[in-house]
């Protein structure tokens, strides 16, 4: 099984999915990336995240009902699953404990 | 599914209905849609296809694997045609060798014809271009001469504006090119008319065509030759110098010709800078060549019938003076290359029968490579004919086994291809310069690829298609009910492949044979005349030319020099043919000229078999011609007649007395008969001839070097030994011969592999009735001589059906030479050759046969 440890572009899709609730599926969440973070990504390349994370058990998924926009084909809906959610609150506070631990001497160097 | 869609399946959803896991394909083009129809702003094509491409990815695409257990042996199944390979070694590696040697040669072969070929085909009016050629006679039989005088442009231009659209000069010159302190003797500079880069395509990188040679003192150069003399510096507007003494500004640049051309040249000057040489305006002078332009064929046509008109217009008194005639032909510029015919030719040629024996040996290889092939798995097919039964007996058709059988022989082609295209890329430049031909390894822009292809199918249609037609015809029942499985057809196919490889081996090495003996004939018959440790130097300055006397002085102070003559035209070199008259005779009579000084003759060891050499010390020498025997029995005179008798040529306004008769020598190739020859002293020399010390040829070489510092040090010095410029006059010879070394050699090499995988087989086959020989009493001889006996007659079969060919090719190619062996004193060549093959392949045999018959005869009747 793949590993647990959580990418930083991983982590963006979760937080995503999170903002995007019922809406969380693949075309909203590019759109989303785009407007949030700026990032640009292929279609195929961010399918192949969300299995990815399903794979890992971060996400769980269900397809939901076709539209005429779609051609009457269902789409896959995500939702973060308890492990999903923990791991991003990990992340989260190791985050911000390394934060804490920067003197605001040397932060004012990067911005300096 | 596909009824919700409002209209037509795109392209792109198919594809990914296609390719994607059946699973996912309906989200992912759920997802493409909603992207393509469903966004507030359009989105661009390109960037929907970037999606779309995006979906093809390993995670999302179907396993190629196939699944199904049951189905794959009624498919081409590469897993099993990989097994079957790996199963033979030997067979798998001798067909792999043998392909790849048969398409590295097809490969080579094939660059090297395009590139001759396709030489000036880059012009884009190479159709209407048309050389200018003049029409003599010599000894009842005309000849077109490749170099005209700069006089014919003007006046056909002025006399038919109508029928000549443009005309061109280029006249190639070698002299002494000097760039600050670099300078180079360069043979490859050429002076032409302004026009000569809109005449003719050559790519201009640099400059304006029009007007790139429109000053005297304007000159274009070659890249190459921009890094040669100016390094990463710009060359325009910099001045180079001609034999110190003309200058010129580079005004443009051009680049390498995308094919090779007739005319080779690294530096263009403007021809206009020759007007000022008195030489140069006239009419008869010779050197460079004349091209016209005219579209439209028919008034070619009306020009060429004008031209006789035009002659005798401008030169019909010469030709009363003369007694003789000149015409003028046209000659398309594609036919330029191959016409070797045409005398005193000064651009570069090709040669059709090199070509043609290319094409013809890299045919054989192919064909040894294939024959092995199909004899191999013919071979084969016997042992896999139970594992063919089985499948069939399971429902396996006759076409997917073909299909099975095909693809085996594709993987092996497309190996030996792989191999074949490597060896080419790392190998083919070393390869062509060792044959002496050089070849332009252009893997896209030639028709290569297509070829290749073509090549493959031809090849899997000659040795796989047959083959794997008679093993998938088997009958289950009989093969599995143990009958025999072999039609004697079969042996009588096999027998014929072997038998026509070991013809075409002979034929090889009896050619191979008897172009060695040619050249070993022609490179050591008597020439009457020595060549040994003599140095041509060229005199190739005015200081040099106008210390001639004193230059020569000096060399014969030196010890390790021990002759010199200044001459021009030296044995193997240029001799111009001229008319010659003789007072009190009728007629006139063709002669070849050859001009030097009173050591001419003593510096080659010409014999004199009457009358006298020249004499330094008799002033009146300096008139008189020495001729040859064969020139005195073309007069139909004694010795004695025609000493005394002034001769006369008009064509240099020569004439002297005769005061004696040389031996016949060879002054040109043996290729050429003999001619008559006469000898007169002449003024202006091209080349010194200085016999050095046999036993110090490197102190003489040196010394001459030493003695041209003193006289001429500001021109560096040319010369070459005058073995080697002989040598040069068979060059294409010697280029055929290594072709033919070369190839007769891997075709014995394949065909000797070809006959060990038989003789494999042959002898596993046979290995019981082997056993059971050697319990009753055969030696291990008698065995062997069992086996090969049948080769040993394939082979005399072979020999007697080379026999005609190779006498009939040998006869073609030995018509070259006026001078040749004849085939019938040779007729040992053929025994030998035949006689060489079968030991070669007795040797192979007897390799694998002795391990049979010295193996213990229990262990092969035992097995079971």
């Amino acid at each position: 099984m793949k590993g647990t440890n959580l990418g930083e572009f991983e982590e963006l899709v979760l937080l995503c999915v999170l903002i995007l609730q019922d809406e969380a599926y693949i075309l909203k969440i590019q759109e989303e990336l785009k407007k949030q973070a700026n990032r640009t990504v292929a279609m195929g390349a961010l399918h192949a995240t969300l299995a990815r994370l399903e794979a890992k058990e971060f996400l769980s998924s269900e397809l939901a009902g076709g539209t005429q926009e779609r051609g009457g084909r269902r789409k896959r809906v995500y939702d973060l699953t308890t492990v999903g959610k923990n791991v991003l609150a990990q992340v989260r506070d190791m985050r911000e404990n390394l934060w804490g631990q920067v003197s605001s001497f040397s932060l004012k160097m990067v911005h300096g | 599914m596909d009824s919700r869609d409002s209209n037509v399946t795109p392209f792109s959803i198919r594809l990914i209905r296609w390719l994607c896991k059946p699973d996912l394909s309906e989200e992912i083009e759920g997802n493409l849609i909603e992207y393509r129809m469903a966004r507030q702003q359009p989105v661009g094509l390109v960037s929907y296809w970037l999606q779309v491409l995006s979906y093809l990815r390993p995670s999302m695409l179907k396993k190629l694997k196939v699944k199904n257990n049951t189905t794959s042996m009624f498919q081409f199944n590469p897993l099993l045609a990989l097994r079957n390979l790996t199963a033979y070694k030997t067979t798998t590696l001798i067909n792999i060798c043998g392909f790849a040697l048969g398409l590295t040669s097809a490969i080579f072969v094939y660059f090297y014809i395009s590139a001759e070929l396709s030489v000036d085909s880059f012009h884009t009016h190479k159709d209407s271009i048309y050389r200018v050629l003049r029409q003599s006679t010599a000894n009842g039989t005309d000849y077109n001469v490749g170099v005209t005088s700069g006089f014919y442009t003007g006046a056909l231009k002025t006399d038919y504006p109508d029928l000549i659209q443009q005309t061109m000069r280029a006249y190639q010159q070698s002299g002494l090119i000097s760039y600050e302190d670099k300078k180079y003797n360069e043979e490859r500079i050429m002076f032409t008319d302004a026009e000569f880069f809109d005449f003719f395509s050559y790519p201009l990188i640099v400059g304006d065509p029009a007007n790139v040679l429109n000053q005297p003192d304007k000159a274009v150069i070659s890249k190459e030759y921009s890094v040669k003399y100016f390094g990463n510096e710009s060359p325009l507007g910099k001045t180079i110098q001609l034999d110190n003494e003309y200058s010129f500004i580079v005004t443009g640049i051009f680049d390498k010709s995308p094919t090779k051309s007739q005319l080779e040249f690294d530096i263009v000057l403007p021809i206009s800078m020759m007007d000022q040489f008195s030489w140069f305006k006239n009419k008869w002078s010779n050197g460079l060549i004349t091209y016209i332009k005219q579209s439209d064929k028919s008034k070619v046509r009306e020009l060429e019938a004008q031209l006789p008109m035009f002659m005798d217009k401008y030169f019909g008194e010469d030709f009363e003076r003369t007694n003789s005639k000149v015409g003028l032909a046209l000659e398309r510029m594609e036919d330029v290359y191959f016409n070797n015919e045409t005398q005193f030719d000064r651009v570069s040629h090709g040669d059709l029968s090199t070509i043609f024996i290319l094409v013809l040996v890299g045919c054989a290889v192919l064909f040894i490579a294939s024959f092995n092939y199909i004899n191999l798995a013919i071979a084969q097919s016997f042992k896999r004919a139970k594992e063919v039964s089985i499948r069939k007996v399971l429902g396996v058709n006759r076409s997917r086994l073909l299909l099975q059988f095909i693809g085996e022989s594709f993987i092996i082609v497309l190996i030996a291809t792989a191999m074949a295209i490597l060896t080419i890329s790392l190998f083919g430049q070393s390869l062509g310069s060792y044959f002496g031909l050089s070849i332009e390894m252009d893997w896209w822009g030639t028709q290569i690829l297509p070829f290749l292809g073509l090549l493959i199918l031809t090849i899997l249609i000659i040795s796989a298609v047959y083959p794997a037609m008679i093993i998938s015809r088997f009958q289950p029942i009989r093969v599995l009910k143990g009958t025999s499985v072999a039609p004697t057809k079969n042996h009588i196919i096999r027998k014929s492949l072997v038998t026509l490889q070991f013809a075409m081996s002979i034929f090889m090495i009896a050619v191979t044979l008897f172009i060695l003996s040619q050249l070993d004939y022609i490179i050591n018959k008597p020439l009457g005349f020595t060549k040994d440790a003599i140095l041509l130097v060229s005199i190739n300055n005015e200081e040099i030319r106008s210390n001639r006397r004193s230059f020569k002085e000096s060399l014969l102070q030196r010890p390790a020099i021990l002759s010199v003559s200044s001459m021009s035209g030296e044995p193997g070199g240029f001799h111009d043919g001229s008319v010659v008259e003789i007072k009190g005779l009728e007629g006139t009579h063709e002669f070849r000229t050859a001009f030097g000084d009173e050591d001419y003759l003593s510096v080659f060891d010409i014999n004199v078999v009457s009358g006298r050499n020249f004499n330094k010390d008799i002033a009146s020498d300096e008139e008189a011609v020495i001729i040859n025997e064969y020139g005195l029995a073309a007069l139909n005179m004694t010795a004695e007649e025609i000493m005394g008798k002034t001769v006369t040529l008009p064509y240099f306004e020569v004439s002297g007395k005769v005061i004696g008769i040389a031996d016949d020598y060879h002054f040109a190739s043996l290729k050429d008969p003999m001619e008559p020859v006469i000898i007169a002293r002449g003024s202006y020399h091209r080349v010194f001839a200085i016999k050095l010390n046999t036993t110090s040829v490197y102190e003489g070489i040196a010394a001459v070097e030493g003695a041209w510092e003193e006289f001429s040090p500001n021109y560096p010095i040319q010369y070459r030994m005058m073995e080697d410029s002989w040598l040069e006059l068979y060059e294409n010879e010697r280029k055929q011969a290594n072709v033919f070394k070369a190839l007769s050699g891997m075709a014995v090499l394949l065909a000797c592999m070809g006959i060990f995988g038989l003789v494999s087989f042959t002898a596993q086959q046979r290995q019981k009735e082997l056993g059971i020989r050697k319990v009753l009493g055969a030696s291990g001889r008698q065995i062997l001589q069992l086996i090969s006996k049948e080769f040993v007659i394939l082979t005399m079969i072979g020999t007697t059906l080379a026999l005609p060919f190779a006498w009939h090719f040998m006869d073609q190619w030995l018509g070259e030479f006026s001078y040749r062996i004849a085939i019938g004193e040779y007729w040992y060549l053929f025994l030998v050759s035949g006689l060489l093959v079968a030991i070669i392949t007795f040797i192979t045999i007897g390799f694998k046969t002795y391990k049979v018959s010295i193996s213990n005869p229990v262990d092969n009747i035992r097995y079971e």
